[in-house]
């Protein structure tokens, strides 16, 4: 220990440093402050970190992208995979949240409030215990980006994994999160006198946590109800985190499995204003596509002798099969001689197949679609149903066919013939984006838009699409841990009760223990390690059982759970933090009983 | 005997507020307890000789006057210091005994060395010392329920010695005990006295008990009555 300094003024130059530090970090990722690059360098240097040289991207292009406004911008003209490209862009931003009221400004402003109390309390040392609680807040206000970071931001980014240690707030949350338990758990030695540099200031963890288990044990019954409220809630946190990632990813496959470099085009909202001649439009006119399918989608009964099915019919071009990654299974998909002629044939969907054919083969056969009888000639392989429509229950038919046979009266007025949609498919990756607005001009000019109008289309590429879906799911996610949070905040209440109690049951035992020396910060740790440690054991109950639930719901076949380190390290770190949060009021009342009172008390 | 001091108060006084009203417990003792003395502080319930003991014992801080424990004012000490001075200065007897129900004779004396910072090896060692001492050594770990009230209260004795402490305090020491065992104990307190010359104050409403320490305190109405000195009549073990 040092001759110039005292403990007490050890621990706040440490929060000064540490509150300062934090500050500045804050400001630099609400992007006031641009040292994110030299952290990163540091990071690597110092903590041994790498970005995988895999990445087809120059590790300086990385540093400029985390180091501008416009992430997107910075990463244009590399050759990255969508997911790749969505996955850096992501992580280059989430460094650099616009300098509205954000997150990283939370970090920032709790470092301040850290800096500024430790200051205080070294300058005035009578404020110190005052401003321990200043130090505490901004200490929680740290913490908390830091359970966001590991809730939120990882949810959004799952294409690339090393992401996360990017960010040097994540680490400074980490380490003031830490330090806010540490600073519970520690003692406030303030050696003065002889008499205070005697005895100890803390007792050892093993002997705390021997006399925690010990009380534990001596009401077995009411620790493990209590201790249920924890394991409910971190189970629903691990189990509906995993079902949440597992959606998540479920979706991005999907996506990814339909093709790269993919443009769709939509009519706007209750508008028809999409025809076959603009797809015809769009392939001669634009260049460097492989693929151009009109589609026209529509619901129909479909029937035979067996029985009858709400079914969706597909009618699209004979690249749809190809564009899509799509096999069909059983007999083949139609040819462009049936489309060019307008052919009554159709491939139909697994669920189709099963329900109107059973076990026959159904190639060959005859089913009727709003009365018009299709020959059937192929049977498409088993997809995956995401959320929406299940595509086994479609079945794929030349779009000429949908045209003059199946939905005459609804898709052609006044020959025109309307389509859902346009996929596009583009032969250059890098291209997409020119590709895009030479569409949106050619359509707008077709559509004799003036210049003030509003597109009547929607023009998305497979990367937006992306976006949007794990948008909606990490939203989902979010969703599910947030209510799966309530219930762990109840255990928790459910705890502080117990410990209410438990420390008025032993109010004598209190009084015991501090007449035989016991110092307040004894008393204080004793119950609040009391407290960890059954939310702690809860918590880890509550992750075994998780992942089995999870496991369970995997096994179901219904949705899968993907379970990640994520969501059991959020659950822990979680129940940890509910124990000492909600540890905290009882430990402190008893540990400012008065000794002789406590003694005295029946 | 010129021994060192261990207790010095002077114009000692404790009032509280009950309600509206003010009530003196204390109105201005002044003691001296030098080492290697045995001292009964006795008197009628409601005199203040418990006010006397929880600020001898520095479990609370008297209203006015000053008071030295070992050479240490005790007064303007914080919570902390308090604890310590506790810890390493007095060793606690209670009417009840108050041992940990869960935990084992060794223990429970062992308990006062945990918050001294004594390591675990050390805390067993000086903690079956102790209990030697009170001749316990045989029983180390029965849980405080194995025991008789006797043994108990000598468990008791063991924990109030164990940290080696200026002086042992005791507060009705024999209050729950019946008779015989109660004899026991105070032979136990004279044994430590005479061949240890270990400083002990009991207070204690009951003559009988009073009548065998070699000093008498009588307070009364929050003031020191008497203070005599007795020739012990008591059988030597």
């Amino acid at each position: 220990m040092s001759r110039f300094f005292t403990r007490t003024q050890w621990r706040i130059t440490t929060a000064l440093i540490l509150g300062a530090f934090m500050f500045i970090i804050g400001l630099t990722a609400t992007g006031w402050l641009r040292l994110d690059p030299l952290i990163r360098d540091l990071a690597e240097v110092v903590l041994g970190l790498e970005i995988p040289d895999a990445l087809p991207i120059p590790r300086q292009a990385l540093t400029d992208a985390v180091g501008s406004d416009s992430a997107a911008a910075a990463l244009t003209g590399y050759n990255l995979t969508p997911i790749q490209r969505r996955a850096l862009t992501a992580s280059a931003t989430a460094l650099f949240v616009p300098p509205a009221f954000s997150i990283p400004w939370l970090v920032s402003i709790g470092g301040l409030i850290v800096a500024v109390g430790a200051g205080l309390a070294l300058w005035r040392p009578q404020w110190a215990d005052a401003m321990e609680w200043l130090i505490r807040i901004g200490g929680l206000v740290a913490g908390t980006y830091f359970i966001y970071v590991l809730g939120m931001q990882n949810s959004y980014i799952r294409a690339v994994r090393f992401t996360q240690y990017l960010s040097p707030l994540f680490w400074v949350a980490l380490v003031a999160t830490l330090g806010l338990i540490l600073r519970e758990l520690l003692p406030s030695p303030a050696p003065k006198t002889e008499l205070q540099a005697r005895g100890t200031a803390s007792v050892s963890l093993g002997q705390n946590i021997g006399v925690a288990f010990d009380a534990l044990r001596a009401n077995k019954l009411r620790s493990a109800l209590t201790m249920l409220g924890i394991i409910i809630g971190v189970m629903a946190v691990v189990s509906l985190l995993s079902i949440g990632q597992g959606a998540q990813s479920a979706i991005t496959q999907q996506i990814s499995a339909i093709g790269t470099n993919l443009v769709f085009i939509q009519s706007a909202a209750s508008s028809n204003s999409l025809i076959l001649e603009d797809a015809t439009a769009i392939e001669n006119t634009v260049d460097d596509l492989t693929y151009v399918i009109p589609q026209y989608i529509a619901g129909a009964q479909i029937k035979n002798e067996n029985g009858s099915v709400q079914g969706r019919v597909v009618g699209a071009t004979p690249d749809y099969f190809p564009a899509n990654n799509l096999t069909v299974e059983v007999g083949r998909p139609y040819d462009e001689n049936e489309y060019d002629n307008a052919a009554r044939v159709a491939v139909i969907g697994t669920a189709i197949a099963e329900e109107l054919f059973g076990s026959l083969n159904p190639v060959g056969r005859t089913i009727r679609v709003n009365s018009q009888r299709i020959q059937v000639i192929g049977v498409m392989q088993e997809r995956d149903a995401g959320f929406g429509a299940d595509p086994n229950y479609q079945i794929y038919v030349p779009l000429t066919t949908s045209y003059k046979s199946l939905f005459e009266a609804r898709a052609v007025a006044s020959s025109r013939q309307t389509v859902s949609s346009i996929i596009i498919s583009v032969a250059d990756g890098d291209a997409v984006t020119a590709v895009q607005d030479q569409i949106e001009r050619l359509l707008r000019r077709r559509h004799n838009l003036r210049l003030e109008d509003e597109n009547d289309f929607i023009l998305f590429d497979q990367q937006q699409l992306l976006e949007a879906a794990s948008a909606v799911t990490g939203v989902l996610t979010i969703l599910l841990g947030a209510i799966a949070g309530v219930s762990l905040l109840v255990g928790g209440i459910g705890i502080m009760n117990i410990s209410l109690v438990s420390v008025t049951e032993r109010t004598r035992e209190i009084g015991l223990r501090k007449a035989l020396g016991a110092r307040p910060s004894h008393i204080l740790q004793q119950f609040l390690i009391e407290t960890i440690v059954m939310s702690t054991s809860g918590g880890l109950l509550g992750v075994l059982l998780g992942i089995g639930l999870a496991q369970l719901v995997n096994a179901s076949g219904v949705i899968s759970a993907t379970i990640t380190p994520d969501s059991i390290a959020l659950g822990l770190g979680f129940s940890v933090l509910v124990g000492v949060f909600f540890g905290v009021w009882p430990a402190r009342r008893a540990a400012s009983l008065q000794p002789i009172e406590a003694l005295r008390y029946e | 005997m010129a021994d060192k001091v261990v207790i010095e108060a002077h114009d000692l006084t404790k009032s509280y507020q009950m309600g509206e009203t003010t009530v003196h417990a204390l109105r201005g003792v002044s003691l001296t307890i030098r080492a290697g003395e045995m001292v009964a502080i006795t008197g009628p319930s409601g005199s203040g000789k418990s006010t006397l003991m929880a600020i001898i014992g520095a479990l609370d801080l008297p209203s006015g006057g000053s008071y030295q424990l070992d050479g240490q004012e005790v007064a303007t000490l914080n919570e902390t210091e308090l604890a310590t001075i506790r810890n390493w200065r007095i060793g606690f007897v209670f009417q009840k005994f108050n041992l940990l129900p869960r935990a084992s004779a060794l223990e429970n004396v062992a308990l006062p060395l945990v918050y001294a910072g004594v390591s675990a090896s050390q805390r067993r060692e000086r903690a079956k010392k102790a209990l030697e001492l009170v001749d316990l050594g045989s029983r180390t770990h029965h849980k405080p329920t194995e025991l008789s009230g006797g043994q108990q209260q000598r468990v008791a004795i063991a924990r109030a010695l164990v940290n080696e402490p200026a002086m042992i305090l005791a507060d009705e020491p024999t209050g729950n005990l019946d008779s015989h065992t109660g004899e026991e104990v105070l032979r136990l307190f004279h044994k430590l006295n005479q061949e240890n010359g270990i400083t002990i104050v009991i207070v204690t409403h009951a003559p009988e008990v009073a009548a065998q320490c070699r000093r008498v305190v009588r307070i009364k109405d929050g003031l020191i009555e008497s203070d005599t000195l007795n020739t012990p009549e008591v059988a030597h073990s």
